[in-house]
């Protein structure tokens, strides 16, 4: 594994990982157009560089992705410590319900929160001045603590599912030590808890900086509404309005970004440096424990039920709602004539939205598969392997993910526009810009559960005479399979409710799903674009949970 | 594991016997460029078998959702064909269009922009001439001088109102009402920061009014405009009622609301419009499709549901169904040069800044 085979795996990684990362650098430095790069010039970065309005971007995007961030973490610690760490009712549901708000595209989730909460005509809004009988507005989601919540839902799930995946490995012997030297269950969760699944909040909540930093669909549907504009706002300018296009500013944007989000992820592999601290799963054989909370556990099933309405319940039904309703005026006077299953006949019957359809199912299912194999490989040397540079190969490998989807679009443009096969114009295209963007999330999910399996139980293999294959098949895949089926159905729903990069690099006869939700959007087809955005996460749900449950990933966080 | 990769394999087996329809490239992608077939092989008369075996048309440009489905369904019916479209703002169809001509991709058969943009496709050799029989239907004024394009229709922009939260006689009657208080929270707006036309048209207002520009941009502001990046989304949101005023397109009138639609427009004198022109790629991938598509883009045939749609239409015997449009002295907003452009943004920026 740590020859040939191994070697393979992490170059292929490497050349899809940097290729359009190069492609961005050398842009930046251009005066070409797209895929001739032309003279080099510094022109880019002295004029963005030398813009106030760039530094004003900069600390608005920087302040919306760091709310988003904390925010997303702090929530999804306590849940993961309820799903996994307390015997709240329901607690072994949570791990799949928990996921199903998680299936619903960040494009759908901003509309379905511009239509509950506009502050004109938004369903909560409306409801309000019906039973006060004054015209007040107690929502507005077209304002920053209305992007930050929108954002912040997806993200909540995303931080659960990997600390609920680090407490569940958690080794209980600890806290029942803490328990035994007399500390309570708040003092446990603080002292013991909490700084072992550091590594893991910590990471995530730099991936989540990192997603924020470069998020484009709530800046879009809701930022732009709300007249905040956020560096993903500038990037979409350069490729989108202006006449002819700035790729190369779109480019030198991204790199200004990658400044950042290197420091993250240096701060990310620091906190890494020591995995011996943090291997919690060892020879010893044990089980999972659940504190009793008592009474008190109703007050956390409360937060996780709270936290389900709002992020999946209201979404859904809202989504459900506008699929079935003739118009909004229907669904906000409550009226029910008309109300039947048209928009899904809409769909249905329009080949270009099942062609979408089809598309993105493919695009979703090949390309996680793909890159979770290739995260294992790769994962597996970089953990486990002594060779020089592999601190370096994992910071490499984490560069695309530090650009922003629209730039790395982009790069991958640029990389691919004129590659000898006929990727561009293809659904190769976007494979190649998904699996690019979003590797580290696989290489995050198989890593972090490889740096817990600590190496004694290999090493106890290799011992008894087992060969490197038996050891990878009989002790290593199975101990990280929750996180390689974890991180495959995040990846799956991830490519399905993909976005900007899909914007830039789609074409006619390749449309996905999020491309034709944006146009239904901006064309005021409510009624289809609803009837889609249920069909997209029914399906989304019916490729993912019956894995997970198969695999036992969620026995495995619940 | 052995269950998930089965599980991983069913999956993809399945994914794969629905038909990937993208994951071949599309022939016209690759290789040297095609033989573009004539403008002029219009007036011969369209091959129909070529046009079977070519499959499709693919147009790129601004028109609303409403347009590409009438030509798609007039194309199905006179050729079996579909037109297959991307559509986005004007930024966005030149972007791709430089982009995959850029590569030598030859993605798109037509294409429908200003004919200021028209001129720099044209200037970079993406297009290739109309024949003069088709120029020749339309009066002189709308033709280009070099025969590359023709304007067959005008987007006036508008201050639009939703007529059932407007109560009649109440209807802003001059720019200058937009900035009455009563309309606060209650304008939706093309972002005059990122639309590009709107941007223009912001433009000609700031000069219309002077010294009084920033006072009446400020007061605008005040009302705290809800913005929007595309002129249809504000369409949509006045029709369905989610604002009862908003400044886009006249023609969404009709073309968005429908015939029981919810809008109406205020009238000004002149009515600043921009245009949509047509125009035929240098290279189609599907040149005898292309070639029927010209000739039947630029007929009565299409532009007449397109009048029905409201939009004002410069073949001679066609009408806008917005009767009020009719007779209207439009007047084109000029383009900006890149400099003026950038400034008037910067400025726009400054003054609608939260």
């Amino acid at each position: 594994m740590t020859g040939i085979a191994g070697g393979l795996a992490i170059a292929l990684a490497l050349v899809l990982c940097l290729y359009p990362t190069a492609m961005l650098l050398r842009g930046s430095l251009s005066a070409g157009a797209l895929g001739k790069f032309g003279a080099l010039t510094l022109r880019n970065y002295v004029a963005v560089y030398t813009s106030a309005e760039t530094y004003q971007l900069f600390g608005v995007t920087l302040l919306y992705a760091a709310a988003v961030a904390v925010a997303a973490v702090l929530v999804g610690l306590l849940l993961a410590w309820i799903a996994v760490r307390t015997d709240t009712p329901l607690a072994s549901e949570m791990g799949w319900l928990v996921f199903i708000p998680y299936a619903i595209p960040g494009t759908l989730t901003s509309v379905a929160w511009i239509l509950l909460a506009n502050p004109n005509t938004g369903f909560l809004n409306v409801l309000a001045r019906r039973i006060t009988g004054s015209n007040v507005t107690p929502f507005n989601v077209y304002s920053f603590l209305g992007m930050v919540f929108v954002a912040a839902l997806p993200a909540t799930i995303l931080a659960f599912t990997f600390l609920a995946v680090a407490l569940r490995a958690m080794d209980p012997s600890l806290e029942e030590a803490s328990g035994m030297a007399g500390a309570g269950p708040l003092r446990t969760l603080w002292r013991v808890s909490i700084p072992l699944v550091r590594p893991a909040a910590l990471s995530m909540l730099a991936i989540l900086l990192i997603l924020g930093l470069e998020s484009f669909d709530v800046p879009a549907f809701v930022g732009i509404p709300a007249r905040i504009y956020v560096f993903t706002t500038q990037v979409f300018v350069q490729t989108s309005v202006k006449i002819p296009p700035d790729y190369a500013m779109a480019a030198t944007y991204g790199m200004l970004l990658l400044l950042l989000t290197l420091v993250l992820t240096y701060a990310y592999q620091r906190s890494l440096a020591q995995p011996e601290r943090y291997a919690t799963i060892s020879g010893k054989a044990f089980r999972p424990r659940r504190i009793k909370l008592g009474p008190w556990r109703w007050l956390t099933f409360a937060v996780f039920a709270v936290v389900f309405l709002i992020g999946a319940i209201l979404p859904l039904l809202t989504l459900l709602a506008v699929s079935l309703a003739p118009s909004l005026n229907q669904i906000r006077d409550a009226t029910l004539a008309g109300w039947g299953g048209q928009h899904f006949g809409t769909i249905l019957g329009d080949p270009i939205a099942r062609r979408a359809i089809r598309n993105s199912v493919l695009l979703a299912v090949l390309g996680a598969s793909a890159a979770m194999i290739l995260s294992f490989f790769v994962s597996f040397n970089t953990t486990r392997a002594r060779f020089r540079g592999r601190g370096l190969v994992e910071y490499l490998l984490f560069l695309p993910f530090a650009f922003p989807s629209l730039v790395l679009a982009v790069g991958v443009l640029w990389g691919y526009v004129r590659f000898p096969l006929a990727v561009y114009g293809t659904l190769w295209i976007l494979l190649l810009g998904y699996v690019t963007k979003f590797l580290p999330y696989g290489l995050r999910s198989v890593s972090g559960s490889l740096l817990q399996i600590h190496r004694e139980l290999e090493e106890s293999a290799r011992t008894s005479g087992a060969t490197l294959g038996q050891v990878l098949r009989r002790v290593v895949l199975p101990l990280t399979m929750p996180g390689f089926v974890a991180g495959w159905s995040l990846l799956v729903v991830i490519f399905l409710r993909e976005f900007s990069m899909s914007l830039m690099l789609w074409s006619s006869g390749n449309e996905v799903v999020t491309v034709l939700f944006y146009d239904y959007w901006t064309n005021g087809r409510f009624g289809p674009l609803g009837a889609l955005g249920m069909l997209l996460i029914v399906i989304s749900l019916l490729i993912v949970l019956p894995v997970r449950r198969l695999m036992k990933v969620d026995a495995v966080i619940g | 594991m052995k269950r998930f990769f089965a599980v991983c394999c069913v999956l993809g087996m399945i994914s794969a016997a629905c038909g990937s329809s993208g994951a071949a490239p599309p022939a016209s992608s690759a290789g040297s460029p095609k033989p573009a077939a004539s403008a002029a092989a219009s007036s011969a008369g369209p091959n129909l078998q070529a046009i079977k075996s070519e499959g499709k048309a693919v147009g790129y440009g601004v028109l609303v959702d409403s347009q590409w489905k009438t030509l798609n369904g007039l194309m199905q019916k006179r050729y079996g064909v579909p037109v297959e479209n991307f559509r986005g703002d004007t930024g966005a169809v030149v972007g791709r269009i430089d982009t995959e001509e850029q590569a030598g991709k030859h993605l798109w058969d037509m294409v429908v922009l200003e004919g200021a943009y028209q001129d720099g496709l044209a200037s970079q050799g993406y297009l290739q001439k109309l024949s003069p029989d088709l120029m020749g239907r339309f009066p002189e004024k709308w033709r280009d001088p070099k025969g590359y394009w023709v304007t067959f229709t005008l987007f006036p922009l508008a201050v639009l109102y939703n007529t059932d939260l407007v109560p009649k006689g109440q209807e802003p009657k001059s720019l200058d009402d937009l900035t009455d208080p009563r309309w606060k929270g209650k304008i939706a707006m093309t972002d005059p920061t990122l639309n590009e036309a709107f941007i223009r048209w912001f433009q000609v207002i700031r000069e219309e009014k002077g010294a009084k520009a920033d006072e009446y941009f400020k007061a605008l502001a005040a009302n705290n405009p809800t913005f929007f990046q595309s002129g249809l989304t504000v369409s949509t949101n006045v029709n369905q009622g989610q604002f009862p005023i908003g400044l886009g397109f006249m023609t969404h009138v009709l073309s968005v609301g429908g015939p029981n639609g919810h809008m109406g427009f205020m009238k000004q004198d002149p009515m600043p419009t921009t245009s949509g022109a047509f125009a035929l790629s240098a290279n189609p991938p599907h040149p005898n499709t292309a070639s029927a598509l010209a000739n039947l883009f630029l007929s009565p045939e299409y532009l007449q549901p397109s009048g029905d749609l409201g939009y004002p239409i410069t073949l001679p015997g066609i009408k806008s169904a917005i009767k009020e449009a009719n007779g209207l002295n439009y007047q084109d907003v000029p383009q900006l040069a890149p400099a003026k452009f950038k400034e008037a943004q910067t400025y726009f920026k400054g003054i609608f800044k939260k």
